[in-house]
């Protein structure tokens, strides 16, 4: 049966259309934008030359002052009609960097990068690496892009697409006139387990596609493959997402996936649930919709200004952290609010709750229903 | 045996069905009543899509609800409406409902081949059932209500759209499967059951009024019926006098079948048209059947 319904959910024309056209935008997006490829691959160079996946690292103070040495003295041997005599070396490694691009043009700039490049691989053996390293701006932009530019997007998108599965999952036996049918069957009145689990299959499918194809275009664009294995970070202060653990980009792929599926599965059982109990005409149908994309919205917002902690895929536990951080606040670890992991756990115990009230009383109604 | 005791279905407010009871064994069961009679709500009630507010219908001894699936899975139901899905083949969609019914893989495509053979359909079976017409569909509907070989075959108004020639096919198959199942055949076309019903269900004011033998049911109206001849102009004054059950006409004469006492008209043997006509006289939706 669960092939059927996925099989039924994908002769749907509208969400191919739509799954589609997210892709083609997120695709235009990826190619669009500027991200100084370059100097993200000299980013990724040196991280690789460093052994470490922190692309975006805390300090590293030794090895900042050792390549900010080499860097200002490279730039002073082969670009001196360029350089200064009064500039510090720190000020013009900085400059160098792409601080001020308006001093020096960057292509020059990238090119004395290149000339410090090798003596800094010969440099990092003698260094007692510690692991960590510190950027400049490169890492944050390009956390911005991945998270901003492409995993977010992707989840959102994905959500809409929930909204669009799990509506039609619940509702196309109502839409087809098969209700009578479908209900005298043997197994017509279990459809709903099997419903559940096709949405979250198709909504799983649906985040891999996006979300694959969104970073496959980057990756053509910009192949730094080391950043796929970077700790998912949120903002200059280097705080992982997950606040009391570090999540790489892939790790954040991975549990947007899961929890993809647990939102689809909560829209298809409130779509279920709507339906069993609700649901009498087109008209209250399409103000159920018109709710579910309401709330979608009014929680995207919502999560848009929140703290840039929260960055968990957001319907399951946004709306109730956001509650607790703000009523909790005197929990808070530090300065900013941000809640104890065990708050992101009730949160998910109480849409675990309702969800499974709500799964409870769709299928006890579809037993029940009379047609 | 399909009993059903002192059931009573409300939808609402309004009875359905006031406390019926009847038991159904292996033969053709033929429903018959004018429109909002209660045939499909009884139908309905058989295949579990609707729950009775009292009583209880019960198959060999045991509640249909309280069976659930193991019920469900012996019962065949074609509906007054049959839903499709409108991107599905004929092919696919019988297929999607053998999976519903619970039949393993390897048997289904044989028997959804053999049901699409036996209705006609083999040719038009990859098409596209927005493309079927209504007799089609309610071919492909048939053929859906017999995926399961079902114990009980429940019908509403199963010849709708079927043109004569079908209907003349679609009872000679329901007459070859009743020998070992129940089938429950409601509809508003008589021929369409005198010649293959073994027992004929009369429903009247939300009870059952009589569930009997073609025979006797025709016995009701036995020396009865009659038919007349008259020049066409006496006709609208004779139909005041008497209830004339059909009428015909030969040029400047009329022929009017009625109900009499016998002082006039030729006796006729009564069919079950006349008796259905004449029981739901006070029906508006009889002269319609």
């Amino acid at each position: 049966m669960l092939k059927h319904e996925i099989l039924k959910q994908l002769r749907t024309p509208f969400v191919w259309l739509f799954a589609v056209a997210c892709v083609l935008i997120n695709a235009l997006s990826v190619i669009s934008q500027d991200y100084n490829i370059r100097q993200i691959l000299r980013e990724c160079e040196i991280a690789d030359i460093l052994g470490t996946t922190d692309i975006a690292g805390a300090e590293l103070p030794e090895i900042e002052d050792e390549f900010t040495a080499m860097l200002s003295e490279s730039l002073k041997n082969a670009h001196s009609e360029f350089v200064p005599e009064e500039y510090a070396d720190g000020l013009l490694a900085y400059l160098v960097l792409g601080a001020n691009p308006a001093r020096m043009s960057e292509d020059t700039a990238l090119t004395v990068y290149d000339l410090a490049l090798p003596q800094f691989r010969e440099r990092v053996a003698e260094i007692n690496n510690t692991g960590e390293y510190r950027y400049l701006n490169g890492g944050d932009r390009l956390h911005s892009i991945l998270f901003v530019s492409l995993l977010l997007p992707c989840a959102v998108e994905t959500m809409l697409l929930a909204l669009l599965i799990a509506p039609k999952c619940a509702g196309h036996e109502y839409f087809a006139g098969t209700t009578q049918v479908i209900y005298s069957t043997k197994k017509g009145r279990s459809l709903a387990s099997t419903k559940l689990f096709a949405a979250i299959i198709l909504t799983e499918m649906s985040l891999t596609m996006l979300t694959v194809t969104a970073l496959a275009v980057f990756l053509i664009r910009c192949p730094c493959f080391t950043l796929l294995g970077s700790p998912m970070l949120i903002n200059s202060d280097r705080t992982t997402v997950i606040p009391w653990t570090g999540i790489s980009v892939i790790g954040y792929f991975g549990l947007n996936f899961i929890t993809a599926g647990a939102v689809c599965a909560i829209f298809t059982m409130i779509g279920y649930a709507w339906f069993g109990l609700f649901v009498k005409s087109r008209a209250n149908l399409y103000l159920g919709a018109a709710g579910a994309l309401i709330f979608t919205i009014l929680l995207y917002a919502s999560y848009a200004g929140t703290p840039r902690e929260l960055h968990i895929f957001p319907v399951i536990s946004n709306p109730v952290i956001l509650l607790l951080n703000r009523v909790g606040s005197w929990f808070a670890v530090s300065e900013r609010g941000i809640a104890l992991p065990w708050f992101e756990a009730y949160a998910i115990a109480a849409w675990g709750a309702l969800f499974a009230v709500l799964c409870e009383l769709a299928i006890r109604k579809i037993k029940r229903v009379s047609i | 045996m399909l009993s059903v005791k002192n059931v009573t279905v409300k939808y609402g407010n309004t009875v359905a069905l006031d406390d019926i009871s009847i038991d159904f064994e292996n033969g053709v069961y033929g429903l018959i009543a004018p429109n909002g009679a209660g045939k499909t709500t009884l139908i309905k009630l058989l295949s579990t899509l609707l729950f009775a507010a009292d009583g209880t219908v019960e198959w060999n001894g045991k509640s249909i609800v309280a069976l659930d699936e193991k019920y469900r899975d012996i019962i065949g139901y074609l509906p007054q409406q049959f839903g499709f899905y409108r991107s599905y083949t004929a092919y696919s969609y019988l297929m999607y409902l053998v999976a519903l019914k619970g039949i393993p893989e390897k048997q289904a495509k044989e028997r959804v081949n053999t049901l699409l053979d036996e209705v006609a359909l083999p040719d038009v079976k990859n098409k596209k059932l927005r493309k079927f017409s209504g007799g089609m569909i309610q071919r492909v509907g048939i053929a859906a209500a017999m995926l399961n070989d079902p114990k009980i075959l429940m019908l509403d108004e199963p010849t709708a759209g079927l043109d004569p020639k079908e209907r003349v096919r679609f009872r000679n198959l329901i007459a070859s499967l009743s020998a070992d199942r129940i089938v429950i055949l409601s509809t508003h076309i008589v021929s369409d059951i005198e010649s293959i019903a073994n027992k004929i269900v009369l429903l009247k004011d939300k009870k059952v009024f009589r569930c009997d033998s073609m025979e006797n049911i025709c016995a009701m109206l036995d020396g009865k019926v009659f038919e007349a001849e008259m020049p066409s102009e006496e006709l609208p004054t004779f139909s005041k006098k008497h209830f004339v059950l059909s009428e015909r006409f030969e040029g400047s004469t009329a022929f009017a079948r009625f109900v009499g006492d016998g002082s006039e008209g030729t006796p006729k043997s009564a069919s079950l048209e006349d008796v259905f006509l004449y029981l739901y006289r006070d029906t508006g939706d009889a002269a319609n059947a």
